[in-house]
């Protein structure tokens, strides 16, 4: 009699990889049949189970094991289901980002639109990481969002197909450099900017966590460490790395490249911010933009005799450190003819006390 | 033996006097659920680590940690409204408290005491999608944007964070405005009551100069040298002398009051 039944047990992989209670998240590795309907199960709370489970965990491991026409109709489902815990929806929207197929496309198009403002732009974020230009025209129809984070991520996710592509636009509105008085020696953070062996790059390449935002990456990365942080900045391999190659950005939007900052330290490299480029006259602006769609460095790179000449900044922003850089992109990689960045922030966003009724 | 005046201990060290509540203005425990709790609903695994016991609590104890060597900690209630119409319940706050709890009865192992919590926000219209994060990169974002009221340590709660339970600096920076620094621990709220209260202890000690550990008894529990994320469990409680030692030199861990 089902009213008699047992719940069901897990076996120990499935245990570890749906616990409640991890700090880790444990290798998923390529599961069986059996493995994916049980994982199914718990993602769409179908079945009581003898242990605590969680269905983030769940979503998260069939997009990572399970074959993406079988994960994607669980993770489109409990995304769209509008009476499911908000945090399980991001999470299926997330992942749906993660599968990166035509068809994670659609099912993510269809939640651009949805009334839950996290969702819409964890949906606009998973697109902005591999969406085609066919993704524009629907998303050119979207009733602009009224969640302004979801606005930002719409406008980010629009560029990053057309820099993606080399299209015409849209881009991200311009934004204006910040003006700062020059930094005192003991307010300045020690910055520099060095190339990497293809071997070293390669290494780096196979720590890299998160999106590649549909690029390939360059043989030759370069090390960016300013104060105690590090950076990996792994650039486009299709804009070669010789100046003639780089002269490139003149011709078409691109996105230069990625940088991924070490956290921990030499562990894990994992994309924070992305590089754009598009023609604007004879020059081209560059805009170092977050994952939330906030340009945070913009500038312009100019022609030179045999090289490419560049100069950026901090965008006036609460919470930016005055920074300012200017370099050339030779035959022989980047040389920084100018770095002064601040080691303190200007204008950090305050939180708010909270208040209870007593 | 010194005697502790709770009316002493709380005008000297936590600059509150007249009417006190116990739990409100000694504790710090501002929430309560609707059946008025200051834990919200327990499991049958949730138990103290300084009693052994569901709720119960030494005021005493208390007393001699916060007015011994003691920091100050910032919970920041990410995507919060005061009505609770934000992302953060009802459930998560009291849940929060019970962390809170977990966290000073490790730390009072080696008398060290969570002396003040000041209770902060990022309202839901300035959150953007700051409660849900996807990877360490976007919690130095979340902490690089917002910081609390100087003096203690920024402990971000977050609905979801995709590859990790928390994240934190080792040795943080008392200096929020730094650029190089993650300054603060930011960590999801959807665990169970005892493991965000040890989740909450573990990020902290890593943001008070600890390194991950190898013993699952531990505090540190036992590092994965391949991700950097440390395996801890319920039973991750322990805190070594020398942990002790290393945390009260800490630059946000003040002096007896």
């Amino acid at each position: 009699m089902a009213g008699t039944s047992r719940p069901p047990r897990l076996t120990p992989k499935l245990r570890d990889l749906v616990a409640i209670d991890r700090h880790d998240r444990p290798p998923v590795g390529r599961l069986t049949p059996a493995q994916v309907t049980t994982l199914t199960a718990v993602a769409r709370g179908e079945d009581r189970f003898s242990e605590p489970v969680s269905v983030a965990h769940a979503l998260i491991a069939l997009a990572s094991g399970a074959r993406p026409e079988l994960a994607l109709p669980v993770l489109a489902d409990v995304a769209a289901d509008r009476s499911a815990p908000r945090s399980d929806r991001v999470t299926a929207a997330r992942q749906l980002g993660r599968i990166a197929t035509p068809q994670a496309q659609d099912a993510l198009l269809r939640r651009v639109g949805d009334p839950e403002p996290r969702v819409q732009q964890v949906a606009l974020a998973g697109l902005g990481r591999f969406a085609d230009p066919a993704a524009l025209r629907p998303l050119a129809k979207t009733i602009e969002p009224s969640d302004l984070a979801a606005r930002r991520q719409l406008a980010l996710t629009r560029a990053l197909i057309a820099h993606r592509h080399g299209l015409d636009g849209p881009f991200l509105a311009d934004a204006s450099r910040a003006e700062h008085p020059p930094g005192q020696p003991g307010q300045l953070a020690t910055l520099t900017l060095g190339r990497k062996t293809a071997k070293k790059t390669a290494t780096d390449r196979a720590k890299l966590l998160g999106s590649t935002y549909g690029i390939e990456l360059a043989d030759r990365a370069y090390g960016l460490a300013c104060g105690k942080a590090r950076w990996t900045l792994f650039m486009n391999a299709d804009l070669g790395d010789s100046a003639a190659a780089v002269n490139r950005v003149f011709e078409r939007a691109w996105i230069v490249g990625l940088l991924a900052r070490w956290i921990p330290e030499r562990i894990a490299a994992a994309t924070q911010y992305v590089v754009l480029s598009r023609p604007i006259g004879g020059s081209a602006r560059l805009d170092v933009v977050s994952a939330d769609g906030i340009v945070l460095y913009t500038g312009l790179a100019e022609r030179g005799k045999g090289e490419l000449s560049f100069g950026i900044g901090d965008v006036d922003r609460p919470g930016s450190a005055p920074t300012s850089l200017a370099g050339r992109v030779t035959g022989r990689g980047v040389v920084l003819d100018l770095s002064s960045a601040f080691a303190s922030r200007v204008g950090t966003r305050a939180t708010t006390d909270v208040q209870v009724r007593r | 033996m010194a005697t502790l005046s709770v009316r002493d201990i709380a005008d000297d060290c936590l600059g509150v006097s007249g009417d006190l509540s116990v739990d409100s203005d000694v504790y710090g425990y501002i929430f309560r659920d609707t059946d008025g709790s200051v834990f919200g609903t327990l499991a049958g695994s949730d138990t103290l680590v300084g009693s052994g016991e569901a709720t119960t609590r030494s005021l005493k104890r208390h007393l001699q940690t916060i007015s011994g060597r003691a920091f100050d900690m910032v919970p920041i209630l990410v995507d919060h409204e005061n009505d609770f119409s934000g992302a953060v319940s009802r459930d998560d706050v009291t849940k929060i408290q019970y962390a809170v709890q977990i966290t000073r009865d490790i730390y009072a192992q080696q008398n060290l005491g969570v002396r003040r919590l000041v209770w902060q926000r990022i309202p839901s219209a300035d959150a953007g999608g700051y409660a849900d994060l996807t990877d360490r990169s976007e919690a130095e974002d979340l902490a690089d944007d917002w910081s609390g009221p100087n003096g203690g340590i920024d402990v971000f709660f977050v609905q979801t964070l995709g590859d990790a339970a928390g994240w934190s600096n080792r040795s943080g920076s008392c200096d929020k405005d730094s650029k190089d620094d993650l300054t603060g621990a930011v960590l999801v709220v959807g665990n169970s009551r005892r493991f965000t209260g040890v989740l909450v202890a573990h990020e902290v000690a890593h943001y008070l100069g600890l390194a991950g550990g190898n013993s699952a008894t531990n505090l540190m529990g036992v590092n994965n040298p391949s991700t950097g994320i440390d395996a801890i469990g319920n039973n991750s409680t322990g805190l070594t002398n020398s942990q002790g030692t290393t945390i009260r030199g800490h630059c946000s861990v003040q002096s007896p009051c």
